[in-house]
């Protein structure tokens, strides 16, 4: 599995003391070998403001190696990433490390990816008949049938014939994501409701304040932290 | 500094004893909200108890953690249920703008994973009866988290960013030291520069795989891409 994530850094130039490639000056977007942002001679050159890191991890062993890492001048637009995960895929592939799929978060570049890389079937056509029921569930211009079948979010392999790379979210932020739904219920139009119902985030305030009151012994493990959210 | 989690709220054990407690104790207005809050914290231990188990799963499981999907999905549909009902009658969805919203995309995303995650299951299945041994799907090895320890790592030292320079001399480091314990120059094994590692995405292995690849990735992949 390759994992892809990105990280700020300081948009400073600095001198490099490698003694490889001799001193020179680094943090200028093309300084580690690749320029995704090509730019023109006429044109400034760019700092480096973000890495985009990519990862090996292995599914059966405890197996891990760093990948290649990509400087781009500010949050990686969607065919730069492309580019870069095809490139670092097709890279581990020759070292014969077998690329089953890409892991990343889910933010909005990564999602940009998988929409781009998997938008293979057309959207339903205007003339087909309307689905019955929920036999079809369409998200972002795909169609997904019934969705336990296995014919989620794939591709053609870049480097293997007949073989399918797949996209995953990282389960972490998934379930970051699912937090903040509730902590934002209440100020949403899309407010976690049923019927006249609905579910905020005062509610978990007072069954954790319940529960604190009721026991001498603290071990709910939900502290104000956990409450009072904030950007951090 | 402990960094409040959402696990710690979510994938509370305690929490979910506690609220059901409460729904037994109260009968009253509250009931079906404190039941509401039941079934979202059931239908998320359901996907993240698999999808972050440090056990290996099996098909059983991830059963479990379609039916946490399902619920989000099920909730989604009931709320936007004019959405769907228009769906259904023009089967257009582009004209739906709430398809497009944040919390559509985010149940999408649980439903791209967990079809990856089958995917998986079912290779390492075929994997074990080709090779008549037991191949075993850790979902801890499906995460991004041992890059968000490398960043750790990376952001460690006098700044909380790095700069360019500094950013690959620490990733080097932590390359040398897989993971683990620092080594000092004045270790034995002396400081392992980034170019001397085999790892090291230089430009001369950059050449070689675009030359030797770039017809495959081009035409190949490219082509594919547009017959499915």
């Amino acid at each position: 599995m390759l994992l892809v994530d990105e990280i700020k850094i300081q948009a400073n130039l600095v001198l490099s003391n490698n003694e490889n490639t001799n001193s020179r000056v680094v943090g200028f977007v093309g300084d580690m070998e690749i320029d995704l942002e090509p730019t023109q001679v006429t044109e400034e050159p760019k700092l480096a403001q973000y890495v985009t890191q990519f990862g090996y991890r292995d599914m059966l062993t405890t197996f891990e190696c760093i990948g290649p890492y990509f400087f781009s001048s500010s949050t990686m637009i969607t065919s730069a990433l492309v580019n870069a995960s095809l490139q670092s895929v097709v890279m581990f592939e020759t070292l014969d490390l077998n690329v089953f799929g890409l892991c990343m978060d889910a933010g909005g570049t990564n999602r940009a990816m998988v929409t781009e890389l998997t938008k293979v079937k057309a959207p339903m056509k205007q003339h087909s008949p309307a689905p019955k029921n929920r036999q079809a569930f369409i998200l972002k211009g795909r169609v997904f049938e019934a969705f336990p079948a296995d014919s989620g979010a794939c591709c053609n392999h870049p480097y293997r014939q007949g073989a399918k790379l797949w996209f995953m979210f990282d389960p972490s932020h998934l379930m970051k994501s699912m937090r903040n739904w509730w902590f934002n219920a209440s100020s949403s139009d899309e407010a976690l409701t049923r019927g006249q119902y609905s579910l905020h985030w005062g509610l978990l305030r007072t069954v954790v304040k319940t529960v604190n009151e009721a026991y001498s012994f603290k071990d709910l493990k939900i502290t104000d932290k956990h409450l009072n959210l904030n950007s951090w | 500094m402990s960094v409040p989690l959402a696990s710690d709220v979510l994938l509370s054990p305690r929490l979910h004893v506690e609220l059901k407690h409460q729904m037994s104790m109260n009968h009253g207005a509250a009931r079906p909200v404190l039941q509401l809050m039941d079934e979202y914290l059931t239908a998320a231990q359901d996907l993240f108890n698999v999808w972050k188990s440090t056990k290996p799963i099996t098909e059983a499981e991830l059963d479990r953690a379609q039916r946490g999907c399902d619920w989000f999905v099920q909730w989604w549909e009931q709320n936007n249920s004019d959405c769907m009902a228009a769906f259904a009658e023009t089967g257009d969805w582009k004209s739906i703008e709430r398809f497009k919203t944040p919390k559509a995309v985010s149940i999408w995303t649980l439903l791209v994973t967990q079809a990856c995650f089958r995917a998986v299951l079912k290779r390492l299945s075929a994997l074990s009866q080709a090779h008549d041994r037991s191949y075993r799907l850790y979902p801890t090895n499906l995460s991004t988290d041992w890059l968000e320890n490398l960043f750790c790592w990376a952001r460690s030292g006098g700044s909380s960013q790095p700069h360019a320079g500094a950013y690959a001399a620490r990733l080097g480091i932590a390359m040398a030291a897989r993971g683990g314990t620092a080594r000092k120059a004045k270790s034995n094994t002396g400081f392992v520069g980034m170019a001397d590692l085999p790892m090291n995405y230089s430009r001369s292995m950059r050449e070689e795989v675009t030359a030797e690849h770039e017809h495959q990735v081009t035409t190949v992949v490219l082509k594919k891409w547009g017959e499915l």
